[in-house]
């Protein structure tokens, strides 16, 4: 087989990622040769590896992997495979700040060995063994001297645009970062963000003046020849640019409000939430599950069962609060967080593919499905408030995974009955004897046990 | 925001040889500190010679006391 086969990545002109035998492999273009040798040269690859802020590699030989080399490629690499893609509008505050932090530790160290980074989008960060990691091994460049900070917009459309508008805005805004081509523009950002964040000084230069200044050459009709290098851009310069966002994202802070986040502490019975757990356990256990999706998962109590079984887990709520509480609880964790994914997503609306030709980015159900699924306290939620037939639940859940566990909240249960409050009852058919019927369509009933003292069933389905 | 332009027009910008549009107002932003930085060090430098000549001219006192002292 020739090169180029189907590739993943699109933009980088120094190498791509493509899909062989179902590994991802980074192919390096000849083009990138210098830079290359001197990553190896002065040990920064190495370096960044072993402080575990760049995913490792290894290089693999084309003859190996029976294709041919088309005179283009100068080396193909063979990465550590993730675990599962997210993207950075399902990232709650903490994560995103993170994500920025670990691209500024990885320019601080780039710059001590002579090299800058090309880009600094937040898609070159992913979540593995529950930190952040740079994977983008070719975004490194040797700097010049003379030369400004060429991914310094990148970085503040990625990072501190959406990190100061969750901070002083509202959360909602990094959904923004879902149908922006570039993170978000920085005078989108200036004209949400309130007055009082022009006293902060880093939000002050890096988002006001900042987007002012690109209005104001955005405005001018004669270009200027921009030929002659400034004297003031140095490396001691980036480091400094470098240190100053560093300290500048490191004080920025978001409070989680209750509501959803305290949901267990506060709405439920003692007694309920004890056979609750003690059933969930031996679902799982009965299950024999290795990776498992938590759907509606709150602040991830009964994810916590199941990473306690060494089962990978990937937790998704709609709720900002709920996935920054969890993640904040996992960092304290570093045992069970090494399992964990907590990752913002509404069902309703859930991630959808992106970027050129829509391939650039995968839709929610697209990337890696999980064994079994964990559905609690949920399908009440999409029944009634989203209006979504119990056939499309079940539907759905099948083609994500072969097993399933959920629960059944009865139409009686005062949590139904609050969502019924203000609408018209449609739901003739949410009944236990329906819901089975429906199910047992799709999958075959292994278990079923009632939630004692409530009147909540949980259900254990495999794939028929 | 004037001043702002002013500054800005004087400042010469590298070009951007890069494969993302590194944008011609993120060079202006990054002149304007990198000159701040310039300056800043500058009257650092300033501080710490004079600090340094002070130190020195005390030193040199004290070595002056204690040689008298020692005689």
């Amino acid at each position: 087989m020739r090169f180029p086969i189907q590739r993943v990545s699109l933009h980088d002109p120094h190498g791509y990622i493509f899909c062989h035998d179902n590994k991802f492999y980074r192919v390096v273009l000849q083009n990138y040769q210098q830079n290359y040798d001197k990553l190896i040269g002065t040990n920064l690859f190495k370096i960044l590896i072993e402080k575990g802020l760049l995913i490792s590699h290894s290089e693999v030989s084309l003859q190996d992997l029976g294709l041919e080399n088309d005179g283009s490629i100068y080396k193909v690499l063979l990465a550590k495979q993730l675990d599962f893609i997210s993207y950075p509008q399902e990232w709650s505050f903490s994560m995103l700040q993170d994500a920025a932090i670990t691209t500024l530790e990885v320019q601080a160290k780039a710059l001590e060995k002579g090299f800058a980074l090309k880009d600094a989008s937040a898609y070159n960060i992913q979540f593995q063994d529950g930190k952040p990691i740079f994977i983008d091994t070719l975004s490194f460049e040797i700097y010049e001297n003379g030369t400004a900070w060429q991914a310094y917009r990148q970085f503040c459309q990625h990072f501190l645009a959406p990190l100061y508008l969750m901070a002083y805005t509202d959360t909602q805004l990094n959904q923004l970062f879902g149908v922006m081509k570039d993170g978000i523009p920085l005078n989108l950002a200036a004209k949400l963000l309130p007055i009082k964040a022009r006293l902060n000084m880093g939000a002050l230069w890096h988002i006001f003046f900042h987007a002012q200044a690109e209005n104001n050459t955005a405005k001018a009709t004669v270009k200027k020849n921009h030929a002659k290098p400034n004297k003031n851009f140095t490396l001691a310069f980036l480091q400094q640019l470098t240190e100053s966002l560093l300290s500048t994202i490191k004080k920025l802070s978001y409070k989680t409000k209750a509501h959803w986040s305290q949901y267990y502490q506060i709405n439920v019975e003692a007694a309920y939430l004890a056979n609750k757990i003690t059933t969930i356990n031996k679902f799982l256990s009965q299950s024999n599950t290795q990776y498992l999706w938590d759907l509606g998962t709150n602040t991830g109590d009964f994810s916590v069962l199941a990473m306690e079984k060494g089962i990978k887990t990937v937790s998704f709520d709609y709720d900002h609060d709920s996935i920054e509480v969890f993640y904040k609880k996992m960092k304290e964790n570093s045992n069970l967080s090494k399992l964990s994914l907590p990752l913002i997503l509404n069902l309703a609306v859930p991630t959808a593919a992106s970027g050129w030709a829509n391939k650039e980015r995968k839709s929610w159900t697209e990337r890696n499905l999980p064994d079994t699924l964990l559905a609690l306290a949920l399908i009440h939620h999409i029944r009634i408030s989203d209006n979504i037939s119990l056939e499309e639940i079940a539907n759905l859940f099948s083609k994500i995974a072969p097993q399933l566990i959920i629960e059944f909240i009865p139409k009686e249960d005062e949590k139904v009955q609050i969502l019924l409050q203000n609408k018209i009852d449609f739901y003739q058919d949410y009944t236990q004897e329906s819901f089975e019927i429906i199910f047992k369509q799709y999958y075959s009933l292994v278990i079923s046990q009632k939630l004692l003292p409530s009147n909540r069933i949980l259900y254990l389905f495999v794939n028929k | 925001m004037i001043k702002l332009v002013i500054i800005l027009s004087i400042l010469s910008i590298l070009p951007a040889y890069s494969y993302i549009d590194p944008g011609s107002g993120s060079m202006l932003i990054q002149a304007i500190m990198a000159a701040g930085l310039g300056v800043l060090m500058f009257f650092k430098q300033i501080k710490f010679a004079i600090l340094n000549l002070f130190k020195n001219f005390f030193a040199n006192k004290n070595t002056e006391n204690s040689n008298k002292d020692t005689n």
